[in-house]
């Protein structure tokens, strides 16, 4: 399978003010990202709030320059395509359909916005369109001339797929498209999505923190922590055997309806590192429960392990065969030394 | 089961408009503020219809005539006259139209330029704005009455030079609230959507930003406005604005004053409709925000 988009060393910081009279700090906010979105999948992303989900989906769009390393689609640089021409490939949607749409326009005006801009058809044409495009996410027609303050969030969120679906695009981001909304709206929204992906043979990016609804739709799965991704596998292999620590550890978080169940225990603490000042080596290992000396010192290369890639020194062939495990008395220096032998 | 639906009568359900309507109608401030200031718009424009007399004719025979509910005063002149035996209730009439003129032209003026401004530097943002920031706060430097005084002194008073030397100074609360309301709208997701639908960013400030920021411009139009017309009355009580024998309030105050413990209506009349005037327009701008943006109540 080819890669439809293609990210390399994917990076964006932001400079941070820390007040008038100190320097300004940088934050990654996502940090040499590899990624490559095949045709026809549905690539999850998943992680906590914070680490980087939006800003990278906000770069897949072409709506944020990356500070370092490209975005290519079909083998094209973006930054060559132009606002115009990315948005006839790649669409958003986004989280809260609240501000997704101009409360001052009508449905119909705000889901032809697109081909207006494009020039494409006649005022009647599009308007011909709209209504189908409505109809597609299952609108009543006489929506199209409402305000967006007139319909529910669940309808809202419809009216963005329409908007982004509207010029047949390859490609659709979609950054939290359903954790604005009520958990009975959430699964019409996920069906909508996954019958329109089949009907149009569309290419998905769903962002999500939301484990369920990832392993629900997504065929492939990022898990990111701290703007790098941290593991990269098929969505039933990533759920079933779980190769990152950060990855299990989310696992266990997830909520069951089981009443007296309580909250799980993650074993990951209530600190989320301050991403302006990261910890050295392995990003997580302040919270992993299985660190080892060289987690504080030496960052986790990628590996691949079958279709399947995680950035952990437990699973790191050349570490794994020189290190023992959990040998935590090990101090920086050996550590370093080792990696120098290997 | 859609049959007892059926059976209940349906009440329609108000439109939006209605319900602005109705939202407006519940501000007793706004309601006051806008039936005030409407009266008196209706009398500027009607005013070559209602004004009993000929605003310029003088007639030195019947100079300083009292109101009529002096035993002096009669009906011809119902608010007495002036100095020079002008009729003091067509000069009132007639003066509204300036007042409400300098009102409007400024904020006009200053409206384009400060909302130009500030939606540049909220939508821009970084050096863009550090500019617009830097021009805000050099022309807040500097006191408008000081500057409109020195500009009118050496171009000479006028009515449109007051007009555009007002218009040219004023601008600065519209920069500063558009771009506040513009750094809010930009942040939205439509605003993002509407980039990766590949609009440029000039359909992007007119169809997305500006539409949303409308409310407040007018809120702070209305409130300039009312500024507006006070800073004209001092300029030409100071002699350096409207010049004689146009009848503005500001003007008639300053003609009044040597007279002021003999003819006392002189001075009250005028300075009465130009506060009345500034009431209307500050209670209705008030009633506004209030309508408009409720959270914004300070």
């Amino acid at each position: 399978m080819t890669a439809l988009l293609e990210a390399q060393g994917l990076t964006r910081s932001f400079g941070v003010s820390q007040g008038m009279f100190k320097a300004r700090r940088t934050l990654h906010a996502v940090n040499g990202i590899n990624l490559d979105i095949r045709k026809g999948e549905v690539l999850g992303i998943v992680g906590e709030s914070g680490c980087g989900k939006s800003t990278l989906a906000r770069m897949l769009l072409g709506l944020l320059p990356p500070t370092a390393g490209k975005i290519a689609l079909d083998g094209q640089d973006i930054h060559t395509l132009g606002r115009k021409g990315m948005a006839r490939r790649v669409q958003p949607v986004f989280q809260d359909p609240y501000s997704s749409l101009n409360p001052r326009r009508t449905i119909a005006s705000i889901v032809s916005l697109p081909l207006e801009v494009h020039g494409i058809g006649t005022a009647a044409e599009r308007r011909k369109k709209t209504l189908d495009i409505l109809d597609k996410v299952g609108l009543p027609q006489r929506f199209a001339d409402r305000y967006p303050r007139e319909l529910s969030g669940g309808q809202r969120q419809r009216v963005a797929i329409a908007r982004a679906l509207v010029m047949n695009p390859e490609i659709v981001v979609c950054d939290e498209p359903t954790s604005a909304l009520d958990v009975s709206v959430q699964s019409q929204i996920l069906n909508l999505l996954m019958d329109l992906r089949r009907e149009l043979g569309l290419t998905y990016v769903f962002i999500s923190h939301n484990l369920a609804v990832v392993e629900h739709i997504a065929t492939r799965v990022a898990v990111m922590y701290l703007g790098r991704v941290v593991e990269l596998a098929e969505t039933e292999a990533l759920f079933k055997a779980p190769r990152h620590p950060y990855t299990k550890a989310l696992l266990t978080s997830v909520l069951t309806p089981e009443p007296g169940a309580g909250i799980p225990e993650t074993g990951l603490g209530l600190a989320f590192p301050d991403p302006l000042n990261p910890p050295p080596g392995c990003p997580f290992h302040p919270r992993c429960p299985e660190r080892m000396a060289q987690c504080s010192t030496i960052t986790p290369r990628f590996t691949e392990h079958g279709r399947d890639a995680v950035a952990c020194h437990l699973h790191d062939p050349e570490l794994r065969a020189s290190t023992p495990r959990n040998v935590v008395t090990l101090n920086a220096n050996t550590a370093l030394k080792q990696k120098e032998n290997s | 089961m859609t049959d007892i639906a059926l059976s209940v009568p349906t009440i329609p359900e108000p439109s939006p408009t209605m319900r602005l309507v109705r939202r407006f109608l519940g501000q007793k401030a706004f309601v006051i503020g806008a039936g005030i200031l409407a009266v008196i718009v209706a009398l500027a424009i009607l005013a070559p219809l209602l004004a009993p007399h000929d605003p310029y004719t003088q007639n030195l025979a019947l100079r300083n005539v009292p109101p009529f509910w002096y035993q002096k005063g009669s009906w011809l002149h119902p608010l007495g006259t002036d100095q020079l035996g002008r009729d003091y209730l067509s000069r009132v009439l007639y003066g509204a139209r300036i007042s409400l003129l300098i009102g409007v032209s400024v904020v006009l003026i200053s409206g384009i330029i400060g909302t130009t401004l500030g939606l540049l530097a909220g939508y821009f943002g970084g050096k863009v704005d550090m500019a617009v920031t830097f021009l805000v706060t050099t022309r807040l430097s500097m006191p408008v009455i000081l500057v409109a005084l020195a500009v009118v002194a050496m171009v000479g008073g006028s009515l449109w030079v007051v007009i555009l030397v007002l218009g040219l100074l004023k601008w600065d609360r519209f920069a500063v609230v558009m771009r506040s309301a513009t750094q809010q709208v930009r942040s939205l997701d439509y605003v993002a959507a509407a980039e990766a639908a590949g609009a440029s960013t000039t359909r992007i400030i007119v169809r997305e930003v500006l539409p949303n920021i409308v409310p407040h411009l007018i809120v702070v139009a209305t409130l300039e406005a009312a500024s507006a017309i006070l800073l004209e009355a001092a300029l030409s009580f100071l002699g350096l604005g409207v010049q004689p024998p146009l009848p503005s309030w500001g003007l008639m105050i300053s003609e009044a004053k040597a007279y002021m413990f003999f003819s006392f209506w002189l001075i009250a009349i005028p300075g009465s409709a130009l506060a009345l005037l500034i009431f209307a327009i500050n209670l209705a701008g008030d009633g506004l925000r209030d309508v408009i943006s409720p959270e914004g109540r300070a």
